[in-house]
């Protein structure tokens, strides 16, 4: 914990964050510094405005390792983890609260408040655009513009008028898929395995209290995310807007970008080259240009 | 493509980087029912059902693409007919001729996903059941809250209600019942410790003429105010009853013949003396005290007996039965 603190307070010092920050390290007030831990949340950067890359569903703060870096000449880069994912910290997760997408937005607006920031540029991966998008209903002046990579603001099927590209049966078969491939179970295991190292005495501890939490946020999450439907907040949306749209996306197509062009105020649309869900893994590059483009627009 | 690999016992799929198929082996395209033909070219996408589409974009693809290879993934393929086939898949990124490319291979598990459906079904099962359990538990523990609150209710009213018909409702003292209850509680205590107690039973002289002559009302004054007046004179572990019209009852928890004379005679004093709007009151008063073998009713025919001495030698007077046979 004291190494964790010295080397997190010479990252603050490093990159110019908030005295705030330094001050609550030399009163030695850790509670201040409670959300980082919670989110995982890293800084880095040389810029003055703040540009905050939010991963999508099943991810974590890795996936924008090509990207986020080439921001850091000009921005101050800020990474983290929704609880429940990632390096969060697993013992803040509750159900009650995570079982909507709010739960994760109202995190994203403390982080902003946290960390004094101001008129963000907030870039969100598939269901980290959403989330995004909600937390900037609730505190519309903390963000300054939204970048959206394949988003979606609802899944399911609602024909003839919307076409989400799913049906019910397709999201419950992913959610049993996701369950066969032990999706959170591989995190825990690791996890358990990792603290076992240090504190072999807490290992049976731990796995009686970690058991079922785990596996329980990666089930929770996708049906948060995959059974939401936020078509009808899109017209309160006040932030600009980039929709960034790939090719033969199935999780988000074509058509869902548009509707949310259509419904989303002040948006843009831009159509990728790149294909998949993931561009910003698969192409980085011009994912990289293309945030940098949207940017210059504003 | 070698000939060992076509007919090797698994499925190969070699992709480039794309996702788009560059070729697979004999065994796939039996698998699957395809022609090499109809392959080429087209996304893994399009042997992919729709949840294995889905979560092969969501996991797969970028921990391919992050990771290079993945191992031991669950997913769905689609034949040409339409058939699911599930298969347990691992891929890797590698170079091939100085291209990108990633190569597949699967085993279809057909018996095992059979297998494991029946599992998971058992699972969902048994967390349905589970849930169901808890809810149940915490019914169950709210009714059983509810019937503890409501038993402690039941013990409140009843012994509320005890008391209610331990008691004369008119003067507040024990009536029959209860003084019988604590006759039983003094024998008992008796026997064991030996410390004598003794009773009075006490009568209000000529009470039929207040009655008469004053009305009701005035004659249940008289009952309330002697009430009063016993209880002031005895001890807070004494016991006051009214067990007739005009009788009343005080037994002396630990007093022998001469306390409880003396006590009696205060008694009788004090009505006696005290200032009655009415022609004055008096009360004539037969005491007896506990001994060996005592019953309720042998104790209360002694004192009836000297009751009835004090009545016979003129009333407004205290008679121990001891004192009778001297």
């Amino acid at each position: 914990m004291y190494v964790i603190g010295i080397t997190l307070w010479y990252n603050l010092l490093k990159n110019k964050i908030n005295k705030y920050y330094i001050d609550a390290k030399i009163k030695g007030d850790d509670s201040m510094l409670d959300f980082i831990k919670k989110n995982n949340v890293k800084m880095s950067g040389e810029g003055e405005q703040a540009i905050i890359f939010a991963a999508g569903f099943g991810c974590d703060q890795t996936m924008w390792r090509y990207v986020a870096p080439q921001f850091e000449k000009e921005y101050r880069v800020i990474l983290f983890d929704y609880v429940g994912a990632g390096k969060s910290d697993y013992s803040a997760y509750q159900s009650e609260k995570y079982k909507t997408l709010e739960g994760y937005a109202q995190d994203v607006v403390e982080m902003c408040k946290e960390l004094r920031l101001k008129e963000v540029i907030y870039v969100g991966h598939s269901v980290g655009a959403t989330i995004g998008m909600l937390a900037s209903l609730q505190e519309p002046a903390l963000f300054k513009q939204l970048i959206m990579l394949g988003p979606s603001p609802c899944y399911i099927n609602d024909l003839p008028s919307y076409k989400g590209g799913f049906e019910r049966e397709d999201l419950d078969g992913l959610f049993e898929m996701m369950e066969l491939n032990y999706i959170g179970w591989a995190n825990y295991l690791s996890k358990v395995v990792m603290k076992n190292l240090e504190r072999p005495e807490l290992a049976a501890e731990l796995e009686g209290s970690f058991c079922s939490t785990d596996p329980l946020c990666a089930k929770e999450f996708a049906r948060a995310t995959f059974l939401s439907d936020y078509r009808h907040v899109l017209q309160q949306v006040t932030v600009s807007t980039c929709i960034l749209q790939c090719k033969d996306d199935s999780i988000a197509p074509k058509e869902v970008g548009i509707y949310m062009n259509e419904h989303i105020k002040e948006s843009a649309i831009f159509f990728m080259e790149a294909t998949g869900h993931c561009p910003h893994v698969s192409q980085p590059e011009e994912t990289t240009q293309l945030i940098f483009s949207c940017l210059a627009n504003i | 493509m070698n000939e060992q690999l076509n007919y090797a016992p698994c499925s190969y799929l070699l992709l480039a980087e794309n996702g788009r198929i560059l070729d697979a082996n004999f065994m796939l395209l039996q698998l699957l029912e395809f022609e090499m033909s109809e392959l080429k070219g087209k996304s893994i996408q399009s042997l992919l059902t729709v949840p294995s589409q889905t979560f092969y974009q969501l996991f797969v693809l970028p921990i391919i693409e992050m990771e290079e290879s993945v191992e031991e993934v669950y997913i769905s393929l689609m034949s040409k007919t339409g058939k699911e086939v599930p298969v347990i898949m691992n891929a890797i990124k590698q170079l091939n001729d100085g291209e990108i490319t990633i190569s597949c291979a699967m085993i279809a598990i057909k018996k095992r996903r059979e297998y494991e459906k029946v599992i998971l079904a058992a699972k969902k099962e048994a967390e349905e059941r589970n849930i169901a359990k808890k809810k149940a538990i915490q019914e169950l523990n709210g009714l059983r809250k509810e019937l503890e609150n409501k038993q402690q209710e039941l013990i409140g009213m009843n012994t509320m209600l005890q008391e209610l018909a331990m008691t004369d409702e008119l003067t507040g003292l024990h009536n029959r019942r209860g003084y019988s209850e604590k006759m039983v509680e003094c024998i008992s205590l008796f026997n064991k410790s030996g410390n004598p107690f003794s009773l009075l039973i006490i009568d209000i002289d000529h009470f039929k003429k207040v009655n008469d002559t004053f009305g009701h009302p005035i004659g249940d004054q008289v009952l309330k105010t002697i009430s009063q007046m016993i209880q002031e004179k005895i001890g807070g572990e004494d016991i006051a009853a009214r067990i007739g019209g005009e009788e009343f009852a005080v037994i002396l928890g630990e007093a022998n013949q001469r306390k409880a004379l003396e006590v009696a005679e205060g008694l009788r004093e004090y009505v006696a003396g005290s200032l009655w709007t009415i022609p004055t009151v008096t009360i004539s008063i037969g005491v007896a005290t506990a001994t060996r073998g005592v019953t309720e009713q042998s104790i209360q025919a002694r004192a009836d007996e000297a009751l009835y001495t004090s009545k016979e030698k003129g009333r407004n007077m205290v008679t121990h039965v001891a004192e009778i046979y001297m």
